[in-house]
């Protein structure tokens, strides 16, 4: 079943055009993830996925049906800042979310600050937290009411690398109870770690969407190098006709299209030519490699 | 409703700014009134010591006696509107500023039911001034107490000119931009366009201009009568009919205002 589905979507401030033509479906239980540079168009898809923007053309319908305020109750929201009264503490704040969303209890409310660690902080106003926790707030936010689908753009915003690394173990933590997540970003390493699916925007334009294999294709490079360069080229030429081979760093990059390759058989046949290798390593091809390909085609 | 009350509620419990304005709202309402009252009085009483005003005397307090307080003093403490509509518009600014009119929208609550909110909080904000008014009437007034519909006039006042406050908050989304449109329209730019539309014949539309509709509602303390004892009939005759424009106009800028936010951008 698909979570959300997005049509055609376009989106014009003016005479800029920040969306073209959007479609894609998300998968119930996925992780997906909408990755891009900056001013691609992801604030803005999920602006408009939340009712915060209107496309100009185009629609889009939660489980099955056209968005409205009862759907987007099933939607936890992060979306680019975290958005509280900073004058009312973090435990005030997240019981006016309550109030919005007609559900839960202040049970519920103590378990989601535990969740992200600022039960102490609880009745402290906002205005004195530091952005990382303004962030896990924001998390705590959005997972009140338990919603089928989170929204996270940016969720590492502003958190130090211990915190980041505790939100990517939160994400597969929420993952494995089967929420459906959203995380829109531009730290591709991230992405790859978390993200089951993913959608690459760029200028508004949705280049590839899908699962990240098949995102990441077949292909893998090769790193090796002896003390002869151009008779190693020639050799691997011979032995791998499709492959393409580039030199970088008194190093041979062999680029070839399959998932495997024996490095012990080819370690071994080129001793058997007389190549003696001293480096030799797998590379396999990764989101980034995967993300810089096709935006900058 | 209740719902939306209590949303609106947590938003300002333990808003300081809000309370501190609120406060000198109240303050502000008794204050000037009291300072009218007792000018006034300082300068009939002189007057009547000078022999001049004798025969007048039991009379002299007149306006600040019920049932004529209401009257006079709806007329002045409606200059106070501005002060009013500063704790309308920061309190819809507090919305765009903090960002949460989207997060409230993402959150799961329609624009609809935003702006019911915020419609039923200005209908408490009316009640809340009109109070103000009732007590800063119980404290300068003299004679025995007694009621008038100009209380239900200065509320309907209160409404019309806050909803318009209200608007300016929701589409101009800087406070102070906001606040300045507001009193230079109410305070210079309507007033000059009277002057203008009276000049060249137009007067049949001054009755209908966003805030005099609702200031014609408010007749002129009665001692003002003998200046212009006609235009005065001719205003108190016409009540009922700004009763009716007024609760028209504002009910078409809150329909406007439902209508293009349900379209606006966040």
């Amino acid at each position: 079943m698909n979570i959300l589905k997005v049509n055609q979507i376009s989106k014009n401030f003016g005479r800029i055009q920040a969306l073209r033509n959007v479609s894609f479906e998300i998968p119930q239980g996925s992780v997906f993830g909408i990755l891009g540079p900056n001013g691609s168009g992801k604030t803005t898809l999920l602006s408009i996925v939340t009712d915060v923007l209107k496309p100009t053309t185009g629609n889009f319908f939660w489980f099955g049906k056209p968005s409205n305020a009862a759907t987007r109750k099933q939607i936890g929201t992060i979306l680019e800042t975290p958005n509280f009264y900073a004058y009312l503490s973090g435990y005030d704040n997240l019981l006016l979310r309550q109030k919005i969303h007609q559900r839960g209890s202040p049970k519920e409310i103590q378990a989601v600050l535990e969740l992200v660690k600022l039960s102490e902080r609880a009745q402290s106003s906002v205005k004195t937290y530091s952005l990382g926790m303004k962030q896990r707030l924001a998390i705590a936010a959005s997972l009140l009411g338990k919603p089928q689908v989170l929204i996270l753009d940016e969720p590492t915003n502003g958190l130090d690398p211990i915190g980041i690394v505790e939100i990517r173990d939160l994400i597969l933590e929420l993952r494995k109870q089967n929420y459906t997540i959203i995380l829109a970003s531009h730290l591709l390493d991230e992405v790859e770690k978390v993200c089951t699916h993913t959608a690459i925007l760029k200028q508004g334009k949705l280049l590839s969407y899908g699962k990240v294999d098949k995102i990441l294709g077949k292909g893998l490079t090769i790193e090796i190098a002896s003390n002869s360069l151009t008779e190693l080229a020639n050799f691997l030429q011979r032995q791998f006709p499709q492959a393409i081979i580039k030199k970088e760093n008194e190093v041979l990059q062999l680029v070839l299209e399959t998932d495997s390759v024996d490095l012990a058989s080819l370690n071994q046949s080129c001793f058997q030519n007389g190549i003696l290798l001293h480096h030799l390593a797998l590379r396999k091809k990764t989101l980034e490699t995967a993300f810089l390909e096709l935006t900058e085609n | 409703m209740l719902r939306f009350l209590q949303l609106e509620w947590y938003k300002i419990r333990t808003n300081r700014a809000f309370w501190v304005i609120l406060i000198l709202n109240l303050l502000a309402f008794v204050g000037f009134l009291q300072v009218i009252a007792n000018s006034y009085r300082s300068a009939t009483h002189e007057k009547v010591e000078d022999g001049k005003l004798e025969v007048l005397e039991t009379f002299l307090d007149k306006p600040f006696q019920y049932p004529q307080i209401w009257q006079t003093s709806a007329f002045f403490l409606s200059f106070l509107v501005p002060l009013s509509a500063i704790l309308v518009i920061l309190n819809i600014n507090n919305e765009w500023s903090s960002k949460m009119l989207r997060q409230h929208i993402i959150e799961g609550l329609s624009r609809k039911e935003f702006l019911l909110s915020k419609f039923i909080w200005l209908l408490v904000l009316t009640v809340v001034f009109t109070f103000f008014y009732v007590t800063a009437n119980v404290w300068v007034a003299s004679g025995e107490w007694e009621i008038s519909n100009t209380i239900f006039y200065f509320a309907l006042l209160i409404f019309a000119q806050l909803s318009i406050a209200f608007a300016l908050g929701l589409w101009i989304k800087r406070s102070v931009l906001a606040v300045t449109i507001f009193i230079a329209y109410m305070l210079i730019a309507e007033p000059l366009l009277i002057l203008f539309l009276k000049k060249y014949g137009w007067d049949f539309l001054v009755p209908f201009l966003p805030f005099e509709v609702s200031d014609r509602l408010i007749l002129p303390p009665e001692i003002l009568k003998i200046f212009s004892p006609e235009e005065y009939e001719k205003r108190s005759e016409a009540i009922q009919e700004q009763i009716f424009y007024t609760i028209l106009e504002s009910t078409l800028l809150w329909v406007f205002t439902f209508w293009k936010f349900e379209k606006k951008d966040l």
